[in-house]
């Protein structure tokens, strides 16, 4: 993003609007961001309302019942239905709250849920901010919504979600070190924090044969890729780890005391933080963009950044004679009806579909498990955290180092390359 | 033993203090002790080798009017054999020595005598009210009760209408915070050092309002962060004076009432309230009406352990089971709405036969239903009896020795998950039990220790198969005739009483009916409710736990409010 903002302020804007050129850095930053957040925002309200809707027809399925058919054709208007509802909805605090708090927890936890957004990519060169950490940015903001849900559990002044709270608190912060383990594994293999970098080094064999998540791969991402799971599970608080609003133990947890518009903030929180550990988990270990078939777009276009698309736009608008306003226009037209620009934006959405379709597969998975299993207890919670996930993270990125120094980060090109000589 | 050689070695053991019940009286002999030895004679009842009455099935009060009575009905668990002992208690002070110390489960029974009749027992730990808010007034099944006009505010429209005059003043007085047995509890901790940490226990009040207390329980725990340090167990919130109501109408009119005790198998409670009728009254049920009943009986006791497993599920956070529970449980409903008009309330068991027959579609509908129902069976167990999650949060968790589940009075699964092999319909067959083949489903320890909630969910599962078993039978053994006994309209029953026991699916399920032949109604007609003893060994077990096993337990006894409050 900042590459592309760079561009805008160099080349774009004082071709377009000479007198914005003079404007500082800052302020061309502060717009730009705020500008990317929208689409953003725009996708997790959509990722919300396509899983809410999602998951219960799902759950309807697994259940034998229907689950919601009547808003709309085959009810996919349920979501949108539910949020008017909650938008309509009486404010209900209790009277004991500490209201400062009570009124922050919600758009904390949104906060901490919509952040990593900014770091993780939706496809090649559909990517926010494309920071030398990412991975390390995406899980330290993940970890924000901790601060969140201990202030809405402790804020209500209710005992229900003062316990859902704290055990949300443990959980969360227990699952952290594993998680953050598991994808050190694919860092330590990459030898990169950048997600896109992780990304470009799984393409090749067709898109597929080069995932990290295959054993040929390397054994220990396969591992850590199961555990990174289980972690997220349990770091998105969904069953079998939903001990923070279990219904049947806590009443609704750390929630129980909302309503309302606080309420649906706590629910597009925990349905963004599912989808950020779906996409990470498949940015890290299944390829991200890549698949079958993506290569051969690759082949066919030329450079496709977004970038590289404006410099085309301009330069084909210059080479038109370009001081007319209209031929501006023009300009842009000509570039959006231009075949490169279509087969770069097409090499782009082909990715983000992959993307998605994997993210979705795993959010799919975890849907499945929760109508599936019972709950776990607390204890257990704990347990499996420290005494399983966390020694066997530990050894994977043990046995990812020496993997890497002693052969290749992906074990098949090691013993391709040797079988050569 | 027979009871009447009981009361032989008693009236031996105790010469001058024990008295027979006069002779001509119907139903079942008793006798009446001197109130003094009260504690003395149950001592040896519960102790003496050949009695070894190790269990209390009940403590009843009831008011004849010049006296009134606090009535133990006796159990062996190791000898099956039972006895019915009377102390007679003045009626303006009545005082008994409390049996708390020989029976856990005389603790809840003489709090509830206490509650509905205003016996004191001397000696008892903790003497409140027990149905009924600690403010109440008056003691409601004593025949010279009077209805309050007002509580709290709340009018009483049905005595205004008929014009009552006398007003009982409106309580508003709140127990002194010392009744209440958590508080005190609470305060009697001695002050701890002040530690780096301060940490703090808390009173949680889980319920009346509570997705997992199956109904308006209302249980109040002890909590150290996670842990659970003690329980207590509030009930009455669905006290519906079942008791009081079964006093003031015909004994045929009681009939509807008691499908609402248990509501989730109605077809059990009719039966039992019906055959204590029939006892008292010496009528015959045809064998027609015996097989029907028996058949309804096991269908219903399918259905209560499709929602006990489904409810299991969701108390452990399982949400699936719960619908493919009621995916069978619905077709069951389907054919008790065919033969009785109803899909939770039947009034299908009638006073001497039931109320309607089986037609061939029917007949076609539970011969369906036996046959896919081992498949589905199949199924649960694939979702949830050996999912490791279940596994881990059941096993081992709120075990339940043998001997304190005898002690505190449980009964049914409760019991059997113990591995105590009581089942009445094997050890005392009633109705036409005796001719049909079936087991004993017991608590084996699978998953690990000998009466853990694990067991107790296991024998309703292996239940379900065993009932399935006996309606096969009946069906196939189903005797033509009639299905009702003529009886007159205006039912009088003579003078005397009875307690009569069934299985209902979630253990001893017992009417003790005590008749007058001058009335056409029961002097006293009180239930022994299962979910009633089985919730009173609560605090016993949900203890030193965590928050989660709590509710692991609680539904694992598996109680329906309202018969637990009646």
């Amino acid at each position: 993003m900042q590459d592309f903002l760079d561009f805008l302020q160099r080349e774009v804007i004082p071709r377009i609007a000479p007198p914005l050129a003079a404007a500082p850095d800052q302020l061309v930053y502060l717009a730009g961001i705020l500008a990317g957040c929208l689409p953003i925002l725009a996708f997790v309200l959509l990722i919300a309302l396509i899983w809410t809707y999602g998951e219960r027809r799902i759950a309807g399925f697994i259940q034998h019942r229907y689950g919601p058919n009547r808003v709309g054709p085959q009810g996919i208007l349920q979501a949108v239905a539910d949020g008017i509802k909650l938008l309509a909805k009486e404010d209900v605090a209790p009277d004991n709250a500490d209201r400062p708090l009570y009124e922050l927890a919600p758009l904390m936890v949104f906060t901490g849920a919509f952040l990593p957004f900014v770091a993780l990519p939706f496809s090649e060169s559909w990517v926010i901010s494309s920071m030398a950490a990412g991975v390390f940015y995406i899980l330290a903001f993940e970890a924000i919504e901790v601060i969140g849900i201990i202030m809405a559990g402790w804020a209500p002044n209710s005992k229900w979600s003062l316990y859902g709270g704290m055990r949300l608190a443990a959980q969360m912060v227990a699952y952290e070190i594993p998680m953050s383990l598991c994808i050190l594994t694919v860092v330590v293999l990459a030898g990169t924090l950048n997600l896109g970098q992780i990304v470009r080094l799984q393409g090749g064999a067709f898109g597929v044969g080069n995932w990290m998540v295959w054993p040929w791969v390397s054994p220990f991402a396969t591992a850590a890729f199961l555990m990174f799971y289980v972690g997220g599970l349990a770091a998105s608080k969904r069953a079998p780890f939903d001990l923070p609003e279990a219904e049947s133990e806590l009443v609704a947890g750390f929630h129980t005391e909302y309503s309302g518009m606080r309420f649906a903030f706590f629910f597009l929180a925990e349905y963004a933080a599912m989808y950020v550990v779906c996409a990470v988990a498949s940015i890290c270990f299944l390829g991200g963009w890549h698949g079958p078939g993506r290569e051969l777009l690759a082949r066919a276009g030329g450079d496709p950044t977004v970038r590289q698309l404006l410099a085309d736009a301009v330069r084909v608008r210059d080479a038109q004679g370009a001081w007319l306003v209209w031929a501006n226009l023009w300009g842009a037209l000509s570039v959006v009806g231009s075949w490169v620009f279509w087969k770069a934006a097409l090499y782009q959405i082909v990715g983000a579909a992959y993307l998605l379709l994997k993210s979705f597969s795993l959010l799919f998975v975890m849907v499945w498990v929760r109508w599936t299993f019972p709950r776990i207890r607390i204890d257990q919670v704990i347990y499996m955290c420290l005494k399983v996930l966390l020694p066997f993270s530990l050894l994977c990125v043990l046995g990812a180092a020496i993997q890497t120094v002693f052969f290749d980060w992906s074990l098949a090109r090691w013993a391709m390359s040797w079988m050569g000589k | 033993m027979q009871s009447k050689e009981i009361y032989a070695a008693l009236a031996q053991a105790f010469p001058g203090a024990v008295e027979p019940s006069p002779e001509g009286l119907a139903g079942d002999p008793f006798v009446c002790v001197a109130p003094g030895r009260l504690h003395e004679i149950m001592a040896y009842l519960k102790n003496g080798p050949d009695l070894a009455m190790d269990q209390l099935t009940m403590i009843s009060g009831v008011d004849r009017g010049e006296w009134i009575e606090s009535v133990y009905h006796l159990y062996s668990q190791r000898r099956h054999h039972c006895a019915t002992i009377k102390v007679k208690l003045d009626r303006e002070a009545p005082e008994a020595d409390s049996v708390c110390d020989l029976w856990g489960a005389a603790d809840w029974h003489e709090r509830e005598a206490y509650d509905m009749m205003g016996i004191r027992y001397r000696g008892h730990p903790n003497l409140r009210r027990i149905l009924l808010p600690e403010d109440w007034e008056g003691h409601p099944l004593r025949q010279d009760y009077e209805q309050p006009q007002e509580y709290h505010g709340i009018q009483n429209d049905w005595l205004q209408e008929r014009g009552a005059t006398r007003a009982i003043a409106s309580p508003t007085l709140r127990p002194a915070p010392e009744t209440v047995p958590e508080r005190t509890a609470m305060a009697a901790e001695p002050a701890k050092a002040p530690a780096e940490l301060e940490t703090e226990e808390l009173l949680v009040n889980m319920g009346p309002q509570h997705p997992s207390t199956h109904g308006v329980l209302r249980l109040v725990i002890r909590t150290d962060g996670e842990y659970v340090r003690e329980t207590w167990p509030h009930i009455g919130y669905l006290h519906r004076c079942f008791e009081r109501i079964a006093q003031e109408v015909t004994y045929a009119q009681v009939v509807p009432y008691t499908d609402r005790l248990d509501y989730l198998s109605s077809m059990n409670n009719a039966q039992a309230y019906c055959m204590a009728v029939e006892r008292l009254g010496g009528i015959e049920v045809p064998p027609r009406a015996e097989h029907l009943r028996v058949i309804f009986s096991e269908l219903n006791r399918i259905g209560s352990h499709l929602l006990a497993f489904g409810t299991y599920g969701l108390d452990l956070g399982a949400f699936t089971p719960f619908i493919y529970g009621f995916r069978e449980r619905e077709l069951l409903l389907d054919i008790f709405e065919k033969v009785s008009g109803g899909r939770l309330l039947y009034h299908y068991p009638r006073i001497g036969g039931v109320a309607r027959d089986i037609t061939a579609e029917i007949a076609k509908d539970i011969t369906d239903f036996l046959r896919i129902f081992p498949a589905k069976w199949d199924e649960y167990n694939t979702l949830l009896s050996f999912n490791k999650i279940f596994i881990e949060r059941t096993a081992n968790v709120g075990v339940i020795p043998a001997e304190l589940a005898v002690r505190y009075g449980l009964t049914g699964p409760c019991l059997r998950g113990s591995g105590a092999p009581y089942d009445i319909r094997k050890v005392h067959p009633y109705s036409i039990y005796d001719q049909l083949d079936f087991k004993i489903a017991l608590g084996e320890g699978l998953q690990g220790t000998l009466g853990d909630s694990w067991d107790r969910y296991w024998v309703r599962m292996v239940e379900m198969m065993e009932s399935l078993k006996i309606v096969q039978q009946c069906l196939d053994g189903l005797p033509e005739g009639p299905i009702q006994t003529k009886i007159s309209r205006v039912l009088r029953l003579p003078d005397g009483e009875a307690y009569t026991r069934v299985e209902n699916p979630r253990g001893e399920l017992g009417f003790y009916i005590v008749s007058d032949k001058k009335k056409t109604g029961a002097v006293r007609c009180r239930v022994r409710a299962p979910s009633f003893c089985n919730l009173s060994v609560t605090h016993e077990v949900a203890k030193d736990c965590l928050v989660a096993d709590v509710l692991a337990i609680v539904g694992s006894i598996d109680i329906v409010l309202g018969e637990v409050d009646r």
